[in-house]
C-alpha cells in the first residue's frame, strides 16, 4: 500500500488500537483528537495532502510524546512508590539492625561475663578439689598404717601380757598350794615344838628330880649304904641301872626327836628359802607386770590421744564434708543459674537466628524487588532503544520526506513552514527527549544508589554472617565448656563417692577401734583386779620377811647415809675450795679494781 | 725498765744551739759522750710538776724498742710501776707520756707490783732499796695506799756518797766521785763479814793508787741497815697484831742495793735481837717491780681496760 493512500479500514484499525505502541510513521493518519484539535491548533485548512500528513504526523508525535510522558510519569510514580517501600524496608532494616546491635551488645556483655563466671566456676571447682584433697589428707594412709601397726603391736603385747598373766596365775596357784602345805607343816612343826618344849620341860624337871635323887643316892653310896627303895627285890643300884637305861632310851628318843626337829627345821628353812625365792620371783613378776603396766599406760594414753586425734580429725572431716556439701549445693545452684543463663542465651541466639532468617527473607524480598526494578529498568531501556530505533526510523522517514520535499518543490514554502513547525516540534521533542534523558540519568543515579544500598546491604549481610559465625563459634565453645563442666561434675561426683566410701571405711575402723578399746579396757580392769588380788596375796607373804628386810633396809640406809655424808663432806670440801678460789679471785679483782679506780681518778 | 737515773742525751746543733730531736742517746751511751745535753726525765718530773713529759715519752719509746716489743701501739697494754712517794702530777705525766704508745696504760704502786710479781701479796713486808730512797710497806692482800708506805731517803746514793767521803777523808788528794764509788759498791758491796779484800785503783790528782777499801765499803753499806731495821719494826708494829708474826717471817728485799752481799742475813740477825724475822731476797731484784707490773698487766681483766679507755675518752 502506498503511503499516500488513506483508507477507512486503516483509519479504523488505527483508532481501534489507541494505546498501542508508538510507531512513528509519518504516513499514518493521526488518531487522537482528530477533529477538534486539528481545527483549533491548525488554523489553516489542509490545502494539500502533504501538508495534511505532516500535521497529522506532528499530532501523532505529540500524542505519542504525551503518552510517553504520562507513561514515564507513571513509571516515576511507581519508582517513587518502590523507593518509599525500599525506604520503609531500609528503616525496618535499620531498626532491626539497631535491635540486632543491642542484642549483640547484650551477647557481648554475656560473653564478657562468661569468663568471669567460668573463672568463678573454676575457682569453685578448685575449692572443691582442695576440699576433697584435704578430706583425703585429713586421714593420711601412713597414719592409718601406723595406727594399724600400733594396734597390731598392742595386740601382740596384749597376748604376751595375757600369757604372762596366765603364767603368773598358774604360779600363784602353785605358790598358794605350796604355801598352804607350808602353813600346815608350820602348824605341825609349831605343835611339835610346843610338845617338845613341854616334854623338854617335863624332862628337865624329871632330870632335876633325878639329879637330886642321884645326889642323895651317891651320898648314901658314899656312906656305904645301898638304900632300899621300898620295892621288893629292887635296890637303888638296879633302880639306877633301870633309870639309866630308861634315861638313855629317853635321851635317845629325845635325840631322835631333836634330829627329826632339826630335819624338819631344815626342811622348813629350805621351804622358807624356796618360798623366799618364789616370793622374789613373784616380786619380779609383779615388777614385770608393773613395767608392762607402766609401758601399757603411756601406750593407752597414746592410743587415747590417737583416738582423740582421730575423733578431732573425724569432726574436721565432717566439717569439711559439710563445707563440701555446701560448696556442692552452691555449685549446683551456680550450675543451674549458669544453665538458666545459657538457656536464655540460647533463646536469644534462636531469636537472633529467627530475626536473621526474617532479615534474610526481607533481603530476598528486597532482592526480588530490586530484580523487578532491574526488569523495569531493562524494559525502560528496551523502550528507549525502541524509541531510538523509531527516532532513527523517523529520521530515515524524514530523509525520505526531504526527498519528497525535493520532489514536491511546489509545496516547498508550505512545506518549509510546516517543516519549521516540525522543526519546532522536533526541538520540543528533543527537549522532551533531553528531559527524558535527564530522567533516565536520574533513574540511572537511583539505580546506582540502589546498587550502592545493595552493596551496603551485602556488606551488612557479610557482617551479620561473620557475627553469626562468631556466635556459632562461641556457642561451640560454650558447648565445649559445658561438656567440660559436665565432665568435672562427673569427676566431682566420683570423688564424692570416693570420699563417702572412705568415710564409711573410717567409720568402720572407728567402730573396730572402739570395740578393741573396750576390750582392752575390760582386759585392763581384769588385770587391775588380778593385780589387786595378787598384791593382797603378796602382802601377806611380804609380812613374813618384813623384819628381815627392814634390817637390811636399815643397814643399806646406814650405808647410804654414810656414803651420803661422805659425799656431803667431799662436796663441802669442794665448795670450801671453790669458796677459797672465789675469795682469792675476788681479792685479786679487788686489787685490780683498786688499781683501776686509782687510774680512773688520775685520768679524770 | 726506767728509773730516776734513766737519762737522755740530745746532741746540740752548735750553730743554732738547738736540741736536735733525731740525735737522742740513752743511758750509758749518753754518759760516754760529752757533746750532749743530758736530761733525766723521771727525776725532772718528780722534782718539777710542770716539766714536759716529752722526754719521758721518748724514754718509754726507747724502752719499748729495747725490749723488742713487736706489737703495734693499738695492741699494747701496760702497767707502769711508780714509786709510792710519787705525786699525782708525776703519775698523770707518766700516763700522758705513755698514752700514745699503748692502747691501755695504768700506773700502780711499785711495792705492790713487787709483791704481786713475787706472789707474796698475802701478808709480807716489801722493802725496795733503791738509789735515792728506801720504800717499804706491808702487803696484806690489798693494794697499799701511798700513806701506808714508809719512805727513807737514805739509800744507794747515800752509800756512794758515804764511801766517797770516807775515802776522801782517808786518802787526801784522792779524786773519788760518786759514780766511781757506785761502781765499786756494785762490784764489791757487802755487809757483815767480807769474804775477800776490796782492792781498787783510787784516782789521785795525777795518778792512781791501788788501795783496799773493804772497811770503808762495809761501813758505807752498813750505814743503811739501821734505817731498814727500824723501818721494818715500825711497819710491822703498824700492822694488826695477829698478822705481825706472819709479816715478820715474810720480809722481802729487792732493789739495786739489795745486791749488797749478806744484806739479808745481816738484817735478819739484827732483827733476831728485836723479836726475830725472816728475810728473803727477791730474784732479779732490779726488775722485780717491772716483772710484777708485767704480771699485773697480763692478769688485768679486759673489761677494766675497756672501762679505763671509756673513762679516758670521756
Amino acid at each position: 500500500m502506498s503511503s499516500l493512500n488513506w483508507s477507512k479500514n486503516s483509519k479504523q484499525a488505527a483508532k481501534s488500537r489507541p494505546n498501542q505502541d508508538f510507531t512513528p510513521n509519518i504516513y499514518r493518519k493521526p488518531v487522537i483528537n482528530e477533529d477538534g484539535r486539528d481545527k483549533k491548533d491548525d488554523p489553516q485548512p489542509p490545502e494539500s495532502p502533504g501538508v495534511y500528513n505532516q500535521k497529522t504526523i506532528v499530532r501523532t508525535l505529540e500524542a505519542d510524546l504525551g503518552q510517553l510522558q504520562e507513561k514515564y510519569e507513571a513509571q516515576i510514580q511507581e519508582y517513587r512508590e518502590k523507593e518509599a517501600v525500599l525506604a520503609e524496608v531500609k528503616a525496618r532494616y535499620d531498626s532491626q539492625l539497631i535491635e540486632y546491635e543491642e542484642k549483640q551488645r547484650q551477647l557481648d556483655l554475656l560473653k564478657e561475663d562468661f569468663p568471669r563466671q567460668e573463672e568463678m566456676l573454676n575457682r569453685k571447682c578448685a575449692i572443691l578439689k582442695s576440699a576433697v584433697l584435704k578430706a583425703e589428707e585429713s586421714i593420711p594412709a601412713e597414719q592409718v598404717r601406723e595406727l594399724e601397726e600400733k594396734r597390731s603391736a598392742f595386740k601382740e603385747q596384749k597376748t604376751e601380757f595375757e600369757k604372762q598373766v596366765e603364767e603368773f596365775l598358774r604360779s600363784q596357784k602353785e605358790h598358794e598350794q605350796q604355801f598352804a602345805l607350808l602353813e600346815i607343816n608350820r602348824t605341825e612343826l609349831s605343835d611339835l615344838r610346843s610338845r617338845y618344849e613341854e616334854e623338854m620341860h617335863e624332862y628337865l624337871g624329871k632330870q632335876k628330880e633325878l639329879e637330886k635323887k642321884m645326889r642323895t643316892l651317891e651320898e648314901q653310896f658314899a656312906s656305904g649304904n645301898d638304900p632300899a627303895m621300898g620295892i621288893e627285890g629292887l635296890n637303888y643300884g638296879t633302880a639306877i641301872d633301870l633309870v639309866k637305861t630308861r634315861y638313855y632310851s629317853e635321851l635317845k628318843e629325845i635325840n631322835r626327836k631333836r634330829a627329826d626337829l632339826n630335819t624338819l627345821r631344815e626342811e622348813l628353812e629350805n621351804e622358807e628359802l624356796l618360798l623366799n625365792a618364789k616370793n622374789s620371783s613373784i616380786m619380779e613378776i609383779k615388777e614385770q607386770i608393773q613395767c608392762e603396766f607402766s609401758r601399757l599406760i603411756p601406750q593407752t594414753a597414746e592410743l587415747e590421744a590417737a583416738m582423740a586425734d582421730y575423733d578431732n580429725r573425724v569432726s574436721a572431716h565432717e566439717e569439711n564434708e559439710q563445707f563440701l556439701l555446701q560448696l556442692t549445693t552452691k555449685y549446683d545452684a551456680d550450675i543451674a543459674l549458669f544453665r538458666q543463663r545459657q538457656d536464655e542465651l540460647e533463646g536469644l541466639l534462636a531469636q537472633q537466628v529467627e530475626k536473621e532468617y526474617a532479615l534474610g527473607k526481607r533481603k530476598i524480598a528486597a532482592h526480588q524487588s530490586r530484580k523487578l526494578v532491574d526488569i523495569e529498568v531493562s524494559r525502560i531501556n528496551s523502550r528507549s532503544a525502541e524509541l531510538r530505533e523509531e527516532v532513527s526510523a523517523f529520521e530515515k522517514d524524514l530523509k525520505v520526506y526531504r526527498n519528497d520535499i525535493l520532489e514536491y518543490e511546489e509545496n516547498l514554502q508550505v512545506y518549509k513552514e510546516n517543516n519549521n513547525k516540525l522543526q519546532a516540534s522536533v526541538s520540543l521533542y528533543e527537549e522532551e527527549f533531553r528531559s527524558f534523558e535527564e530522567r533516565r540519568a536520574e533513574l540511572e543515579e537511583q539505580k546506582l544508589s540502589i546498587s550502592f544500598e545493595e552493596d551496603v546491604l551485602k556488606q551488612k549481610r557479610s557482617e551479620v554472617d561473620t557475627n553469626r559465625k562468631e556466635l556459632e563459634a562461641e556457642e561451640a565453645t560454650i558447648v565445649s565448656w559445658r561438656s567440660e563442666v559436665e565432665s568435672e561434675k562427673s569427676e566431682m561426683m566420683s570423688e564424692l563417692e570416693n570420699i563417702r566410701l572412705k568415710r564409711e571405711e573410717t567409720l568402720k575402723q572407728e567402730r573396730d577401734l572402739d570395740s578393741g578399746f573396750n576390750e582392752l579396757e575390760s582386759r585392763r580392769r581384769e588385770l587391775e583386779e588380778l593385780l589387786e588380788t595378787t598384791e593382797k596375796d603378796i602382802g601377806t607373804h611380804i609380812t613374813l620377811h618384813r623384819q628381815h628386810l627392814d634390817l637390811r633396809k636399815m643397814n643399806t640406809r646406814f650405808d647410804q647415809q654414810s656414803v651420803y655424808i661422805k659425799s656431803l663432806e667431799t662436796s663441802l670440801n669442794e665448795m670450801q675450795k671453790a669458796l677459797e678460789n672465789a675469795t682469792s679471785d675476788a681479792r685479786k679483782h679487788e686489787m685490780f679494781s683498786h688499781i683501776l679506780k686509782m687510774n680512773m681518778d688520775l685520768s679524770e | 725498765m726506767f728509773s730516776e737515773h734513766s737519762l737522755i742525751g740530745y746532741s746540740k746543733d752548735i750553730i743554732s744551739e738547738k736540741v736536735s730531736e733525731d740525735g737522742a742517746f740513752f743511758g750509758k751511751t749518753a754518759l760516754e759522750r760529752t757533746d750532749l745535753e743530758l736530761k733525766w726525765p723521771v727525776r725532772d718530773l718528780l722534782m718539777n710538776d710542770h716539766e714536759d713529759p716529752g722526754n719521758l715519752k721518748a724514754l718509754l719509746d726507747h724502752c719499748i724498742q729495747g725490749a723488742g716489743v713487736l706489737a703495734e701501739a693499738d695492741k699494747r697494754y701496760a702497767v707502769i710501776s711508780v714509786s709510792p712517794g710519787a705525786n699525782t702530777s708525776y703519775k698523770r705525766a707518766v700516763l700522758e707520756a705513755s698514752k700514745q704508745l699503748f692502747r691501755g696504760v695504768m700506773v700502780a704502786n711499785g711495792l705492790f707490783c713487787i709483791a704481786y710479781g713475787g706472789k707474796v701479796c698475802d701478808g709480807s713486808v716489801i722493802i725496795d732499796v733503791g738509789a735515792s730512797k728506801i720504800d717499804m710497806c706491808c702487803i696484806e692482800g690489798n693494794v697499799p695506799e701511798d700513806e701506808d708506805c714508809l719512805s727513807i731517803s737514805f739509800a744507794g746514793e747515800s752509800i756512794d756518797q758515804q764511801l766517797a767521803d770516807l775515802l776522801v777523808e782517808k786518802y787526801e788528794g784522792s779524786k773519788v766521785t760518786t759514780e766511781l764509788t757506785r761502781k765499786w759498791k756494785e762490784a764489791y758491796g757487802f755487809v757483815g763479814d767480807a769474804g775477800e779484800e776490796c782492792r781498787v785503783e783510787l784516782p789521785l790528782h795525777d795518778s792512781f793508787k791501788e788501795v783496799i777499801i773493804t772497811e770503808e765499803l762495809r761501813l758505807a753499806c752498813e750505814s743503811i741497815i739501821p734505817d731498814i731495821v727500824s723501818g721494818i719494826i715500825r711497819t710491822v708494829s703498824g700492822a694488826r697484831p695477829q698478822f705481825r708474826a706472819a709479816l715478820r717471817n715474810n720480809i722481802c728485799i729487792c732493789g739495786g742495793s739489795s745486791r749488797i752481799r749478806n744484806i739479808g742475813s745481816f738484817i735478819q740477825s739484827e732483827l733476831s735481837e728485836l723479836g726475830g724475822g725472816r728475810i728473803f731476797l727477791m730474784n732479779d731484784p732490779e726488775f722485780a717491780g717491772a716483772n710484777g707490773a708485767c704480771r699485773l698487766a697480763e692478769r688485768m681483766p679486759g673489761e677494766f681496760w675497756e672501762k679505763l679507755s671509756n673513762c679516758g675518752n670521756l
